[in-house]
């Protein structure tokens, strides 16, 4: 995030204000001063699904861009409205009919509240001496980290497999006193492989400890690729032991961000999920999540999308995406000394043995490309969307051009992987 | 007589959540306030004392509720129910236990004042439906 301006020598704070059109040019060279659409499509403009969808968000978001989903309440329609993404969320997701969800601001949010609630649900149903510990592959998302710094916990990152999924007899023998809470994610951001869910669930519930999935990337797409036949393993509510999930609208379920949510197999979870204050003049203050007001604009898009495509377009939207995937990884292969990782998701995971992956990234940055990918093993990261022959081409392109130049010593400036 | 051993027994109620309700003892477990309950000749009834998990009751007056209209006392929250009669603080629990505009008429009325910090009105009626 820069949090620095570029000239310090003159004021930004405007005496007197401007007109709209000024100021709107003045935002427009803001938005030509990013990365490119087309250069983008595949990372940081990633989960817009196609021109007709940006069209329903932008249209749905208007209508309630003056909403704040904090007073659902006590708005009759904002608060069916929500009420309706909620349960469609719990409908995909297999969740019971007591089956109870949040809409967040995103994905670590939604991990925070239900790592809240485990924390929470550990005080009254397995009450530990010393500091809780929750026990995460070493693959789980950066979110997990940060909702234990805030909630006082500590997190026990435990080493994967040599196949890069979770070692559940690892994260087993990693259970100690302190442990309250266990997670697997489906599929992990790093891999986009989705750890062995059924069996985390298993340890569990073995020794009485609260079971997360954190299925923001795939929440919204697994159930599709499943219905696609693709070799999907059961990761939602289906398994028993798991008490909580986080899954993303705003990824493949394609509303306009903010917008996640965070479920719960059972509404008992609402009392360790809220944080009822009422120790302040207003009295009581209780909220969705971590925040208090939210966008109603960005649920009014979810509802949105969700009803134009129903299940049957949300299948066609995984088909589009692993079509292109199969096309962006033929192509990247094509490429010598490139190779593709496997993964049970729409990602896309490339590295190389012989060339440095860090000259790839500088070549592909130096290109208006943003170098979305991995550390621990260097790989760059796509994630596949519907999105046209230009696109895809003109990455493959780019890439084998960069290739050929990191080979051939004339691309020699390098760049880290980003994610933020 | 009536309206004291009912609030008696709502406080040997409140010491069995405390004792055997987990979910209960959870719920209570960060407040740390007093409710007490008297009638508007000055004559106090009981209190109940919540003090981050720590639950005390007994008749008679608790030393916060003798100062007046503050809303705490030492980083307590503190609120005092005066009743008009014993007979009418019997017939607000019983009625008003499920129903808080009862108990809003009977503030519009005077036969119910409440001291201190209003918002432990309606934490009071979330404690009425734990019983």
């Amino acid at each position: 995030m820069k949090q620095h301006i570029d000239d310090t020598s003159r004021a930004y704070f405007p005496a007197k204000g401007a007109q709209w059109e000024e100021v709107k040019q003045r935002l427009a060279a803001f938005k030509d001063r990013d990365i490119g659409q087309a250069q983008g499509r595949l990372n940081v403009y990633c989960h817009q699904g196609t021109p007709e969808l940006q069209t329903i968000r932008d249209e749905a978001y208007t209508m309630f861009s003056h909403g704040n989903a904090m007073l659902g309440g006590f708005m009759e329609g904002s608060g069916t409205m929500e009420a309706e993404v909620l349960r469609m969320a719990l409908e995909i997701l297999n969740g019971a009919e007591n089956g109870i969800g949040f809409i967040t601001t995103g994905g670590t949010e939604s991990i925070f509240c239900a790592m809240h609630a485990a924390r929470e649900w550990a005080l009254v149903n397995r009450p530990v001496p010393g500091t809780p510990e929750i026990i995460t592959p070493y693959s789980a998302h950066a979110a997990f980290d940060k909702a234990c710094h805030f909630l006082g916990m500590n997190i026990v990152r435990v080493a994967l497999r040599d196949d890069l999924y979770a070692d559940v007899a690892a994260m087993e023998a990693a259970v100690t006193e302190n442990t309250i809470a266990i997670m697997g994610s489906a599929p992990c951001w790093p891999y986009g492989l989705i750890d062995p869910i059924t069996e985390i669930a298993a340890v569990a519930m073995r020794h009485n400890l609260w079971m997360h999935v954190d299925a923001c990337v795939g929440g919204y797409i697994n159930p599709w690729l499943e219905r696609l036949g693709y070799d999907i393993p059961t990761f939602d509510f289906r398994v028993p032991g798991v008490r909580s999930m986080s899954a993303d609208l705003h990824k493949h379920g394609y509303a306009a961000k903010p917008c996640s949510t965070v479920l719960y197999s059972s509404s008992d979870a609402e009392t360790y999920h809220y944080v009822p204050v009422d120790n302040w003049p207003i009295g009581e203050y209780r909220t969705a999540g971590m925040v208090g007001s939210r966008p109603a604009g960005s649920i009014a898009t979810a509802w949105a999308v969700m009803n134009v495509l129903g299940e049957e377009g949300y299948v066609e939207m995984a088909r589009q995406c692993m079509a292109v995937k199969e096309r962006l990884v033929e192509g990247i292969e094509k490429i010598e000394d490139l190779k593709c990782l496997k993964n049970d998701s729409t990602m896309i995971y490339f590295r190389s043995e012989t060339l440095d992956m860090m000259t790839i990234m500088g070549g592909l940055s130096e290109r208006g490309y943003f170098p979305f990918g991995v550390f621990n093993p260097p790989m760059l990261q796509l994630v596949p969307e519907p999105t046209s022959d230009e696109v895809i081409n003109d990455y493959l392109r780019t890439l084998a051009e960069v290739a050929t130049g990191v080979r051939n010593g004339t691309i020699t400036s390098t760049a880290l992987a980003r994610y933020t | 007589m009536l309206f004291k051993l009912v609030i008696w027994l709502l406080s040997l109620r409140i010491g069995k959540l405390m004792r055997s309700d987990r979910d209960f003892r959870y719920a209570v477990r960060e407040k740390n306030l007093m409710l007490q309950f008297a009638l508007q000749n000055g004559e106090a009834v009981r209190y109940l004392d919540f003090d981050k998990g720590v639950y005390r009751t007994a008749s008679g007056w608790h030393e916060a509720a003798r100062q007046g209209n503050a809303v705490s006392y030492k980083g307590k929250r503190v609120a005092t129910f005066s009743f008009a009669s014993a007979w009418t603080g019997l017939a607000l629990l019983i009625r008003g236990s499920k129903d808080s505009g009862v108990m809003l008429a009977a503030m519009r009325e005077k036969t119910l004042v409440v001291k201190g910090d209003f918002t432990l009105f309606i934490w009071f009626g979330w404690l009425a439906d734990q019983l």
